[in-house]
């Protein structure tokens, strides 16, 4: 039975990292390569969408990793993505443990929360840079619209990790 | 209502507060992005180099398949710049043999420019919509890259300029990003001029040119190229060519919209200029 039981927690681990290893490949390596101008923001979609799910301790662990990803991915130093994915994580697992509601209007407000903030993140240095602020504000809206239909997507995908994951419990 | 604060959660909460910690203090005064960033770059650096081949690859799958009569006309078009450069040389030496007969008379040295280059290989493009960044297989241990060296293709072309350099890989800003500026000379303008990056011109793969002190002599398709002031950049490198003119609401200094003499979205390997010094 307890052998059962480290063979389940073993196979979720094993998926959260399978999850995260796909989502940088395509968030550092496919997306780039398109050439495309404006990329959703898979990690932070994630890494929202596993703290909705699972709760604030594996929201922050995966946080931690998917920022430690993400900063890479962006080609930055380890340190924003990482400490604002692992806060975010933490926070919103919070929030789903005792007001959000677990279902698909949750979810997207989570990620919708996680994606505003690290988008304002990245577009804040050039606001204050002078950039137009109506491009950066279009900018803003679609990398934010794609980032939200990424999250759909990823949705089936991140239900099923979070029942895996409370069926181990 | 749950505590806020459960014990499993703080120590993640702690781990990724010490490991930003961790990175700011490596980074602190050397200019590097420190042992954290270097290792994670270690460590990821096999995927990325990896997913450069596979799209190496597929890109030359694709060249072959769909660019096949393209590169004829391409070829028929570099054949006739081939004769064109030929009759050029032939006028060079003649110019040549008449320039070193002339400094003999004045008493002049010739000027001379010593570059020591570092090839590599791109091996990722940020993921990010809000820079534009590259990420190349040389570091500190593996090249002499260092932070500020310029980026240049085979042709002399400006890419970019090396902003950190790990251990095994060093990350690049292309001349299209938001925090590129080189000082530049336009054809027929006297004084130097500021190319810089611009968010709006950047998703159209394009920069700008500021501070044009005579716009009526600038034309559609003139060269962009690098001053050699400020020492960022060694002079006569080639950022672009300009595509419209502007003049500003001020109407003191106008500005161009110049397009990249590097097609950076077919771009795989670059040379770094780790050294370069210029004398009379």
């Amino acid at each position: 039975m307890l052998e059962k039981k480290r063979t389940a927690s073993i196979l979720v681990i094993v998926k959260h990292a399978l999850l995260l290893l796909i989502l940088y490949v395509l968030q550092a390596l496919v997306f780039p390569w398109f050439g495309t101008a404006i990329q959703p923001m898979l990690l932070c979609v994630a890494a929202a969408g596993v703290a909705h799910g699972e709760g604030s301790f594996p929201g922050s662990l995966f946080g931690l990793f998917a920022g430690i990803l993400t900063d890479s991915a962006l080609g930055r130093p380890v340190m924003t993505f990482t400490l604002l994915l692992t806060v975010i994580g933490f926070l919103l697992g919070y929030l789903s443990e005792n007001w959000l509601s677990a279902n698909l209007p949750g979810y997207l407000a989570s990620c919708a929360l996680s994606c505003l903030i690290c988008i304002a993140v990245q577009a804040l240095p050039l606001l204050l840079r002078h950039e137009s602020p109506a491009v950066l504000g279009l900018s803003v809206l679609v990398q934010f619209a794609v980032s939200i239909a990424a999250s759909l997507v990823l949705y089936p995908v991140i239900r099923r990790l979070a029942r895996a994951s409370r069926l181990e419990d | 209502m749950k505590k806020i604060f459960s014990r499993k959660a703080l120590i993640v909460i702690v781990i990724a507060l010490i490991v930003a910690l961790a990175a700011v203090i490596s980074m602190v005064g050397t200019g590097k992005p420190g042992f954290v960033t270097s290792a994670v770059e270690t460590v990821l650096k096999p995927v990325k180099s990896a997913s450069a081949a596979v799209a190496g690859t597929c890109e030359k799958l694709y060249g072959y398949m769909h660019d096949y009569d393209r590169l004829v006309e391409e070829n028929a078009a570099l054949r006739a710049r081939l004769a064109g450069a030929d009759r050029e040389a032939r006028d060079y030496d003649a110019l040549e043999e008449e320039n070193i007969r002339l400094r003999e008379l004045l008493g002049l040295s010739k000027k001379s420019e010593d570059y020591k280059y570092e090839s590599a290989s791109i091996i990722a493009w940020s993921a990010s919509s809000w820079d534009s960044t590259f990420t190349i297989n040389k570091g500190s241990s593996n090249s002499d890259v260092s932070p500020g060296d310029p980026v240049i293709t085979s042709s002399g072309s400006v890419v970019g300029l090396v902003r950190t350099v790990s251990a095994s890989s060093s990350v690049c800003v292309s001349l299209i990003d938001t925090t590129f500026a080189v000082s530049v000379d336009l054809d027929n303008v006297t004084g130097s001029c500021s190319a810089v990056g611009d968010y709006a011109l950047m998703r159209q793969g394009k920069l700008l040119v500021e501070y044009i002190s005579d716009s009526n002599r600038v034309f559609t398709g003139d060269s962009v190229i690098t001053s050699g002031k400020g020492g960022l950049f060694p002079p006569d490198l080639l950022i672009g060519y300009v595509d419209t003119v502007t003049a500003t609401s001020d109407g003191q200094n106008d500005v161009a919209v110049v397009t990249p003499a590097v097609s950076l979205d077919d771009l795989l390997y670059v040379y770094v200029i780790t050294d370069f010094s210029t004398t009379e």
